[in-house]
């Protein structure tokens, strides 16, 4: 019964899979990387959008294909309300003002404010959508260059340049010419991509397959529903197991989503912000799974970390593409992705102390050996953090010829890596005891919160876009309420 | 939150209500020096959003102190970091650290490493090499000192007959590609960005002479020639995928010549020097090399491993007694 629950529950994405249109597997090359129409159609749609909707493959080739036809369809998300009091407008409604709202965004001051910012944030949507409807169709009249490249080198050659529209006007011919029935010419195109170069429709197919079963969706919500189950169960004094097995089922998906992206990538696991978002909420619950079994609070906690994570990396993700190629800074080397993939699982080990330990303060449960496990785990947590902090300093001296350079991230690592020494310090020197160790473990939430996203928000006065805005708030949110369980006041025997 | 627990722990001391005992004042040491320092560490990224990184570690982290308006405020890098190691050594020295060896061992490497880092402050050297296609380079120039320099035209470009080097405006400095070179005419000279100079005494007398403000420079025994910058951008995008620079060395001691390759994350080492990819300018035209020179470069590595093995070997520790 138990074993028939997770296998359904990991066969499920697989029933759920949603069925892809012919051409969504069409390669096409967008921010320097090979991959299928599907992703762009996904994350320009996100981009535009502002969610993924329903289908957005068919809405992407309708777009390429049949512009017209597209051209009343009320997709663009409206952030300028001054215009039009709808949410979301057709791009037939913005055409005769694009000259106003150009000249307006042009002519932004210095000092942008709000009320200029989401002009430029709905210039941006509106610029996105032109750029696609031109993919196909070259047009002398407007500035704007194709969104990505279409036609490939006679090789397949996915490091090579893929010709626009505008470079190469005979791009996509067969698909033009038999538009709505792809089918077949797309199936004659793989065959002769896959007789030149294998690999890429291997990989082609891999992504699509990601696309399309969403593991990190699914995860949440199984996250989400093992989250509600404990809460529910515990309440009412039955035994947990349901919501275990859909903890292990979630990480299980959450396992499977980061090997395809590593697969899809050729990377480490952790290689932008939003796979680190990822990585985090895994090792944390890597963790908590593995000493789960003499700990049983761990297991609300893992899906707390896993809900969140993933949420953080959802909103993250709004943004574009999250496979991004690596900048020259970061590119290839041992020791950068040792290096990132240990800070992390440091990350994850703080957190992972500080959530457990917030969760025992606040339902003043097991204080006592709670605490000797938060000190286990913030040990783990300094030997992650230190070595991942060293080893960044290795890979900048070899790179840059500097060990240390005290920039705002090295310093928000060097920052988590500091407050795990000083809980060791207090405790072995015999300052703090059970509830102190909680109460400090719960501050490293904050200290890690900030290196992990608040640094990246230093700027918030120069660039304030709406996403960092908005998550500037949340961890405000995240810390307040940190702080507030800090202060909770724990009765006095359970600490003896 | 952190002044709170510093309470805290000034209020326990105070009051032992923990039993004391005779390691407690350096362990008292210990977590206030650690407090300090990740309050300076979460202040001075703060301050990075108003003050360039280099003033940042000027200012508050290798330096002794904080100075506001005269005032010592908060010590700084250098004495949070000396503390730290005194007090270590005190500690070793009356609490027998060496029976529990993983323990000792990750402090003995964290001692090495602010050891490492005082010696890389005192007797490292860094410098950066600006390279222009086809021209031959022989001197290295200081990212942060100006030097004025005379030079005498009529016996050869490169004759400095004297150079001044100026602490000032360190932090102002312009970039790499811009000369800063000017002729002398009157009894102060202007220079865009630096302000107005009183000229130096007897400088008229010298006809064909230049005086020049620049960046420091620092002659060395080779020449450097830039043969091509390599610019290499991921396909479809403007995310840069690699930087490069191919040089030729060419020993004036040796009389050789050498063609090297530099790439971001693969320096050249020579002669005790490193050098690393850094900029460019110009569309590719000029190229920025970092010189660094540091005979302790290894003891970090060393640290590290140290500190590594004995994190280590604790954790079992912890693990297995949960203490």
């Amino acid at each position: 019964m138990k074993y028939l629950l997770i296998i359904s529950l990991l066969l499920f994405p697989f029933l759920l899979q949603e069925s892809s249109p012919p051409g969504a597997i069409l390669p096409v090359q967008d921010q320097g990387r090979i991959k299928p129409l599907d992703t762009v159609a996904r994350t320009s749609r996100v981009m535009i959008s502002g969610k993924e909707g329903s289908a957005p493959s068919e809405w992407l080739l309708q777009l390429l294909f049949a512009p017209q036809t597209t051209m009343n369809q009320k997709m663009i998300l409206n952030t300028y309300p001054d215009i039009f009091p709808e949410k979301y407008l057709s791009i037939n409604q913005l055409l005769p003002h694009l000259n106003s709202i150009y000249s307006q965004i042009t002519n932004v001051p210095t000092e942008e404010d709000l009320y200029q910012e989401s002009l430029v944030q709905l210039w941006k949507r509106i610029e996105l959508y032109l750029r696609l409807t031109h993919t196909l169709h070259d047009d002398k009249q407007t500035p704007l260059t194709p969104y990505f490249g279409i036609t490939p080198p006679h090789d397949f050659d996915s490091d090579a340049h893929w010709k626009n529209i505008e470079e190469d006007k005979t791009g996509w011919k067969p698909f033009i010419q038999s538009w709505p029935n792809i089918s077949e010419p797309v199936d004659q195109y793989l065959e002769e991509i896959s007789s030149a170069n294998p690999s890429l429709v291997r990989s082609l197919k891999i992504e699509l397959f990601f696309n399309t079963i969403a593991p990190f969706f699914i995860s949440k919500i199984y996250y989400l529903i093992a989250l509600i189950l404990f809460t529910f169960l515990t309440l009412f004094d039955k035994k947990t197991w349901p919501a275990t097995y859909f903890l292990i089922a979630a990480f299980c998906l959450h396992t499977l989503g980061i090997i395809l992206r590593m697969v899809i990538e050729g990377r480490p696991p952790v290689t932008n912000l939003y796979s680190s978002a990822l990585f985090v909420g895994w090792g944390a619950i890597l963790c908590a799974l593995m000493l789960s079994k003499k700990y049983s609070s761990l297991q609300p906690v893992a899906s707390l970390i896993g809900l969140l994570t993933l949420s953080i990396s959802y909103s993250l993700s709004l943004s574009g593409d999250t496979l991004e190629m690596m900048r020259a800074v970061l590119d290839s080397n041992f020791w950068l992705s040792l290096h990132v993939i240990t800070i992390t699982l440091g990350y994850s080990a703080t957190f992972l102390a500080g959530f457990l330990s917030a969760y025992a303060l606040l339902f003043s449960k097991e204080i006592k050996s709670t605490a000797t496990l938060v000190y286990r785990i913030i040990s783990l947590a300094l030997l992650l953090s230190f070595i991942g902090t060293l080893l960044g300093g290795i890979w900048a001296d070899q790179s840059w010829g500097r060990f240390w350079g005290w920039d705002p991230k090295e310093n928000g690592a060097l920052m988590i890596v500091l407050w795990n020494t000083v809980i060791l310090h207090l405790r072995v020197g015999g300052y703090i005891k059970a509830v102190g160790i909680l109460r400090l473990a719960v501050f490293g939430n904050v200290i890690t919160s900030f290196s992990w996203f608040g640094v990246n928000m230093l700027g918030v006065g120069l660039h304030s876009y709406g996403f960092i805005e908005q998550a500037f708030l949340w961890l405000i949110v995240f810390d307040v309420l940190n702080l507030l369980i800090i202060c909770k006041p724990v009765r006095i025997e359970q600490s003896s | 939150m952190i002044l709170f627990c510093c309470n805290d722990i000034v209020k326990t001391h105070f009051h032992k209500e923990v039993i004391p005992d005779k390691s407690m004042y350096t362990m008292f040491v210990t977590i206030s020096c650690l407090i300090a320092a990740l309050i300076l560490v979460f202040v001075s990224t703060l301050a990075q959003v108003k003050m360039d990184p280099h003033e940042v570690e000027q200012t508050m982290l290798r330096t002794f102190f904080i100075w506001w308006h005269g005032i010592p405020v908060f010590p700084g890098g250098i004495t949070i970091a000396l503390a730290l190691l005194i007090n270590l050594t005190i500690s070793v020295v009356k609490r027998g650290f060496w029976k529990k060896k993983p323990l000792l061992m990750i402090h003995m490497g964290f001692a090495l490493l602010i050891v490492g880092e005082i010696l890389r402050m005192v007797s490292a050297e860094e410098s950066f090499l600006v390279l222009h296609k086809a021209h031959q380079v022989n001197y290295s120039e200081s990212g942060t000192e100006l030097e004025l320099a005379l030079i005498d035209h009529s016996s050869g470009e490169h004759d400095v007959i004297k150079s001044i080097t100026l602490n000032e405006h360190t932090h102002n400095i312009t970039p790499f590609n811009e000369p800063l070179c000017i002729t002398l005419n009157s009894d102060t000279y202007d220079v865009e960005g630096y302000g107005t100079w009183p000229l130096i005494k007897g400088t008229r007398q010298f006809g064909s002479c230049e005086i020049s403000l620049r960046r420091k420079r620092t002659y060395q025994p080779y020449s450097i020639t830039l043969n091509s910058f390599n610019y290499e951008i991921h396909p479809g995008s403007n995310i840069p995928k690699s930087f490069s620079s191919d040089i030729t060395i060419s020993d004036e001691e040796t009389n050789t010549q050498r063609q090297v390759q530099i790439s971001m994350n693969s320096p050249l080492h020579y002669k005790g020097k490193t050098f690393y990819q850094e900029n460019y300018a110009n569309e590719g035209e000029t190229s920025v090399l970092h010189v660094v020179e540091n005979r302790w470069k290894s003891l970090p590595y060393v640290s590290i491993m140290i500190i590594a093995i004995g994190l280590t070997l604790n954790i079992f520790n912890v693990l297995r007694k949960g203490r």
